[in-house]
């Protein structure tokens, strides 16, 4: 369903990311800023493409009195949505976004047809020629595609091929286009500061319109496609004859960059805003007739006319979506020359605000490697269990730092997945190869997974969370010891209608034996530093299609652990042991030990005591094995509490808790990346 | 000692250049129009170097003081060469020298510099002892403590100072005949850090860039003297009270002066991106020296200027050849301008070979430097910017300005570039770039103002290297014979009567004496300053009076002299020439320097050559040679509407 052309090759060519967000499985709250906006008259509806990932459609008269606008999301971009258009007459909507796809949805039920993969970088914007039905995409990798909208949206799985032309040139990234309705003409504005012109039909470069001095962020091409208006990081708005080939006029109404502008249908009147935040309505036949609309309260990112011009919605920056009443006083503005157009201090206020919520802006990983403490624009402070894919607490309005000082504790874990904040939501990456993402041994009692009968269990982070977040897909299920054709049918129902059954150590459940993750977690693969390959909702992992693309996608490293159910190799510290110069042992040979990271110094004691010092064998000196072995009999706590009461053991001359690991006094004590030495000095 | 020297320059290519000069380089036999009415020897016709300079039975008598190749020291006697007819350079070491003796922050060793240069003087041996006599009179009286590797700094700023007297003296005597050792430098230099050691080329940017961070942390040296002994004259003489004022004063300048030392070697950051365009601060923060100039701020010394007589700062240095960088990121999506300011002292060049050709108008060498210079990249693709305001990778724009620009400027073409393979070599990039004699302004005051710029650059010197790498091949400087008396004129040292106890008092004095005793006592008397029309009428003072007082004495001891040059230029032309570019003072500006009357000497080690501007710019200009030639460093002194140099 939400694809086409798949390419089955990809997996092989470049390094996959594993990557999911932890979010609410309903998000009705536009978490960060909106970059695009569409308003259907017909149905009253606004389509918003947010930054958060995520299209919204919003109801714009809702019938009850709760002003709750939201109606539906429209859910599968994996980053920002850069642009939107409705086409069809409202009955589709593509989209353009950084994930470097451009989606064509079914804009009345909301669902994704299917995804298009030509653009090589983030797609920056689209173009609607409405009386062709047809929609022009452009962005970072310099390309400009034409689609025909009737052959998208008749797009299946089996005839999931499309023909597209390209109008090729530009030298810069694209961060702006225009089409006049009848698709005769369209422009492209880039870093490059030229306008370029082709002839959408015959795919032929028309001219170069020069003037700007700066990125160019807008373009509206008037109907006939004779005129266009451009703006500009320079702050400056161009109106240029085609014709011609040149600026007719050029107007400084911004003090900043003009990043988004709106005309009507004559083409003699602009709205246009920017960084500067204002709002301002200029008549294109004279320019010094204008107007200041609104100031909003952060940069305008997108404004939007409805087509009676009675309202123009302002997307910004922040999460709120606001609509501003237009009145006859603003259009009318040059048959009424207002006494002073240019300070009018009537400004409007908004007669509707779509509420936004709060999008994350700063994170701190506590040193367990696990806990993730947020602070959003709000201010507020949450807590998130990385492992468990979920929002653990929220603790207000506070410090942030305070708060990780609080909750820090004494203790190394190697990093397993990094943080990114760019949707306003928590996306975890997973570490991109297996060496960094299984880095992180922990014991299963000490991190809470496990109670006191399996004391010794070490499991591994990295592991556990991706037999999560694949316990759906049926791969693994069947290869499971118990095969369960039930299982994968069930997939929507979520995780809970599998309760853990352990039973004689064997585990007889997907996923892993402790926990499971929230099933509308999305889980995302991606190539390294780019393109999204495949997203899917946790849950949804057991549906057939989703099945075959995951067997496609699913990098071998992961399925090694997920189906084959292989460990993760274990991570090995080398370090000296030698005795304390104050204990007047002399050392015999200066033997080189590796242990196991999260080796406790307990162990360590236990060696020393038994081995070392000869009270049970006086025979081997820490050979690899020994060490091994000792920390492999689980059942020796005597031994251990007798020996913590003989041995202490030091590094750097501090005495080290027996209840430290390896990994942790060499980062926190040694601090160096030669080898570890430990000390050992008996208690006199 | 092998002398080892390739060819300079194909001789076709030579041939060429020199018909086309005319015989500018024969000189007539010597009329007695010379600048300075000394006794001149140099009566001879100047052989061609055209011939084959096989035992020639007379040797040329070059017209300025020549550096012997001691074996592949062809990089040091570039720089020197080029140091030496640095406007200003001479003078303001010569300050620097003297106050180091004075502070006695060096032991003066007398009669031993004035032999210094020749092989006798430069023997080892001799070398240590004076090195180790230097310690016990290291400020023991004073309490400052100076750590052995700043002293070799001092011990290198002094062998500088001493080599400059050398050659001027031999100048001044007309002693050419043989040329000097710059032995004792390469062994202060040698000392102070241990790449120079061993027979191996060297880059010569590497070594003028150590060189001018040695001479500055002596400038920062002898600023701490001054104040340990002003603080001195403060606690006897000014109550207990006031002094604490000035120490608190005092504290809160040493922080902000740490703060600007910290910018001068600006540590590693961790923006990635930054080194994409390394503004010539690499070769500093990899300089041994830094490492240790970390813990120099030793807890007994107080390091900071306390009132305004020694405000004026001493770091001629950091005065002369510090900029300040400003590199602007634009975010694309956000339009955020983050700024990141650095200070350099040279600027290093990218060659780019699509310069004149294409589409464009064809640039002026000097808008084509300066868009260089300025270069606007973006960052993309797969280089994309973390913008902290959108958090995530966006696109950027970075863009880089100059905040303030030295009055000297040190462009280094990046000829050399490294390459990874199995080994990790340096190759060399033979692109053709222009070399342009003047170059506009582009700092970010007078790129605001395009129409006028307040100055502009001249050129003054440039380094040529020749060969196909760094190690392997030759350096040759080319310098303009700007006579220095300007840099002399109205020093503000030399103006200074004394008149208290002040330590400046003291210190001019000490100048004065160490000033006779360098020139050795004969030399004063010849001495007459040059024929120039700004200072005809002081030439008429004798030398027994007080120089006049905008004069600094200096000139006497350590300055470049060059013999006349082109003696078959008329006398008026030769007034035209020395006023507009000797006589800032008189007011006499004159717009129109003509460029072709600047002479230009060819120092090739032992081989000095005479140029003219004609011969210079054929040198420089595009068409195809088969040498490999190829200028390295650039250096520009800033010259004011006038023309003059800008002091």
């Amino acid at each position: 369903m939400a694809f086409n052309k798949s390419n089955a090759t990809h997996t092989n060519r470049k390094k996959v990311q594993v990557s999911f967000v932890i979010r609410d499985e309903s998000e009705r709250y536009n978490r960060s800023g909106v970059n695009s906006l569409q308003y259907d008259p017909q149905m009253n509806r606004l389509y918003s493409a947010g930054r958060d990932s995520i299209v919204r459609i919003w109801n714009c008269n809702p019938n009850k009195s709760s002003k709750d606008y939201y109606w539906q999301s429209m859910e599968h971009h994996t980053d920002w949505v850069n642009d939107v258009v409705l086409c069809c007459g409202g009955k589709y909507l593509i989209s353009a976004s950084s994930d470097m796809t451009v989606k064509v949805w079914n804009a009345h039920k909301g669902f994704c047809m299917s995804t298009l993969r030509t653009h090589k970088d983030y797609v920056k914007v689209l173009a609607y020629a409405k009386d062709k039905e047809q929609v022009a995409s452009a962005g970072f990798d310099r390309a400009i595609f034409l689609w025909d909208v009737n052959t998208l949206t008749a797009l299946t799985a089996s005839n999931n091929t499309v023909t597209t032309s390209s109008l090729t040139g530009n030298k810069n990234s694209i961060y702006s286009l225009g089409m006049n309705p009848s698709g005769t003409v369209i422009i492209s504005g880039s870093t490059e500061r030229t306008l370029r012109v082709w002839d959408p039909r015959s795919c032929n470069k028309l001219m170069k319109l020069k003037g700007h001095t700066d990125n160019v962020k807008c373009i509206v091409v008037n109907t006939d496609g004779t005129q266009c208006l451009s703006a500009s990081s320079d702050g400056t708005m161009r109106l240029w004859s085609l014709g011609q080939q040149r600026c007719i006029s050029t107007m400084r109404i911004h003090d900043e960059g003009v990043w988004t502008l709106q005309t009507n249908e004559a083409f003699n009147t602009v709205l246009s805003s920017g960084r500067d935040r204002r709002v301002w309505i200029t008549d294109l036949r004279n320019p010094e007739q204008r107007t200041l609309l609104c100031e909003a309260s952060a940069p305008v990112l997108r404004l939007c006319l409805t087509p009676d011009m009675e309202h123009v919605w302002v997307a910004t920056e922040e999460s709120s979506v606001k609509r501003y009443p237009l009145n006859n006083r603003h259009l009318m503005m040059s048959e009424a020359p207002a006494s002073d157009p240019m300070r009018s201090n009537n400004t409007v206020s908004p007669d509707l605000t779509i509420r936004g919520g709060a999008s994350i802006r700063h994170y701190r990983i506590l040193n367990d490697k696990r806990t993730v403490l947020t602070k959003d624009t709000e201010s507020n402070v949450a807590i998130y269990d990385v492992l468990k894919a979920a929002k653990v607490n929220d603790l207000g309005q506070v410090d942030l730092d305070e708060e990780v000082k609080k909750r820090n504790k004494t203790v190394y874990v190697p990093n397993w997945f990094n943080v990114d904040l760019k949707t306003g939501m928590l996306t975890i990456h997973l570490a991109q190869d297996e060496n960094d993402c299984f880095s992180a041994w922990v014991s299963a009692r000490e991190v809470g997974l496990a109670l006191e009968e399996s004391e010794e269990t070490k499991v591994n982070y990295g592991q556990l969370l991706l037999q999560a977040l694949l316990e759906h897909w049926p791969r693994p299920f069947q290869l499971g010891d118990e095969a369960n054709p039930d299982g994968p049918e069930g997939g929507g129902t979520g995780a809970s209608s599998h309760p853990p059954a352990i039973s004689n150590g064997a585990i007889h459940r997907p996923g892993n034996e402790y926990f499971s993750v929230a099933p509308h977690t999305p889980v995302i693969f991606s190539e390294v530093g780019g393109r999204t390959l495949y997203r899917l909702l946790c849950r949804d992992a057991g549906g057939e299609t989703e099945g075959t693309l995951l067997t496609e996608t699913v990098p071998t490293w992961v399925a090694d652990i997920v189906v084959n159910r292989n460990l993760p190799k274990l991570i090995k510290v080398p370090f000296y042991l030698l005795p304390h110069p104050a204990s007047g042992i002399k050392c015999v040979k200066k033997d080189r030990l590796i242990a196991n990271d999260f080796i406790q110094i307990r162990k360590v004691i236990e060696h020393v005591y038994e081995k070392v010092l000869g009270v049970l064998d006086t025979n081997s000196f820490g050979t690899l094995s020994g060490v091994n072995a000792s920390v492999a009999n689980a059942d020796r706590q005597e031994t251990s509490s007798i020996a913590e009461d003989k041995v202490e053991l030091l590094c750097n001359d501090q005495i080290l808790e027996p209840g430290m690991d390896l990994r942790t006094v060499r980062h926190f004590i040694w601090k160096s990346s030669a080898d570890l030495v430990l000390h050992y000095r008996p208690f006199k | 000692m092998q002398n080892i020297r390739p060819n300079l320059l194909d001789p076709m290519s030579l041939h060429v250049s020199y018909t086309g000069s005319g015989m500018g380089l024969i000189t007539p036999p010597y009329s007695r129009m010379d600048m300075n009415g000394e006794v001149d020897i140099y009566d001879r016709e100047r052989p061609l170097r055209l011939e084959p300079s096989s035992n020639e039975k007379t040797p040329p008598l070059p017209p300025v003081a020549t550096l012997l190749n001691l074996g592949n020291t062809c990089f040091l006697n570039s720089v020197l060469y080029t140091l030496r007819f640095t406007p200003g350079f001479a003078h303001l070491l010569h300050h620097l020298a003297t106050d180091l003796t004075e502070k006695k922050l060096l032991l003066s060793n007398g009669g031993n510099e004035k032999k210094m240069g020749f092989l006798s003087s430069g023997s080892p041996g001799l070398r240590t002892k004076s090195l180790s006599s230097l310690t016990p009179c290291i400020m023991d009286d004073n309490n400052l403590v100076i750590n052995p590797v700043k002293r070799k700094t001092l011990v290198l700023t002094e062998r500088l100072h001493e080599l400059l007297q050398t050659l001027h003296n031999a100048e001044q005597k007309g002693d050419l005949s043989e040329p000097f050792q710059a032995d004792a430098f390469l062994q202060a230099l040698r000392d102070v850090n241990p790449l120079f050691q061993g027979n191996q080329q060297q880059d010569a940017h590497e070594l003028l860039v150590c060189s001018l961070d040695y001479l500055r942390e002596a400038c920062q040296l002898v600023d701490k003297a001054q104040n340990k002994s002003l603080d001195e004259n403060t606690e006897t003489g000014v109550n207990a009270e006031h002094s604490a004022e000035l120490s608190m004063k005092r504290g809160k300048q040493n922080s902000e002066k740490k703060k600007k030392s910290k910018k001068m070697f600006p540590d590693k950051e961790k923006d990635v991106k930054k080194g994409k365009r390394g503004v010539g601060n690499s070769s500093f923060s990899n300089n041994p020296i830094n490492s240790a100039s970390d813990n120099d701020q030793l807890p007994t010394v107080v390091v900071e200027e306390t009132n305004n007589s020694s405000s004026e700062t001493r770091d001629f240095i950091s005065d002369s050849f510090e900029g300040v960088t400003v590199l602007r990121t634009t975010c694309l999506e956000c339009e955020y301008v983050t700024e990141r300011k650095e200070s350099f002292m040279d600027i290093c060049v990218p060659i780019t070979n699509d310069c004149p050709s294409g589409d464009e108008p064809q640039q002026s060498p000097s808008a084509f430097f300066a868009s260089t210079l300025m270069e606007v990249d973006f960052l993309r693709d797969t280089n994309k910017y973390w913008c902290e305001q959108c958090v995530r990778y966006n696109e950027a724009r970075r863009s880089v300005h100059y905040e303030k620009l030295p009055r000297l400027l040190v462009l280094q073409l990046k000829r050399f570039s490294l390459s990874f393979g199995s080994t990790v070599h340096t190759s060399k990039v033979n692109d053709y770039m222009p070399t342009p004699m003047q170059l506009d302004c582009f700092c970010e005051h007078c790129q605001a103002i395009p129409d006028s710029p307040i100055h502009s650059y001249k050129l003054y010197a440039i380094i040529m290297h020749l060969g196909a790498t760094m190690a392997s091949g030759h350096y040759v400087a080319y310098t303009r014979v700007c006579p220095s008396v300007a840099d002399y004129a109205s020093c503000p040292r030399a103006k200074f009567v004394p008149s208290s106890l002040s330590p400046n008092a003291s210190r001019t004095s000490a100048e004065r004496n160490s000033g006779n005793s360098n020139s050795g006592g004969g030399i004063l008397r010849f001495f007459k300053p040059k024929s120039s029309t700004a200072l005809t009428a002081e030439s008429n003072n004798t030398p027994g009076n007080s120089t006049p007082p905008t004069l600094c004495k200096s000139i006497t001891c350590c300055s470049a002299r060059p013999r006349k040059l082109f003696p078959e230029h008329t006398e008026k032309e030769k007034d035209k020439e020395s006023s507009g570019r000797e006589s800032p003072t008189s007011g006499n500006s004159v717009n129109n320097t003509n460029m072709s009357e600047d002479v230009w000497l060819e120092c090739d080690d032992e081989v000095i050559r005479v140029l003219r501007m004609r011969e210079l710019e054929d040198l420089l200009s595009r068409k195809p040679r088969t040498s490999a030639l190829t200028p390295y460093l650039l250096f520009y002194v800033q010259i004011n509407q006038s023309g003059a140099n800008v002091k």
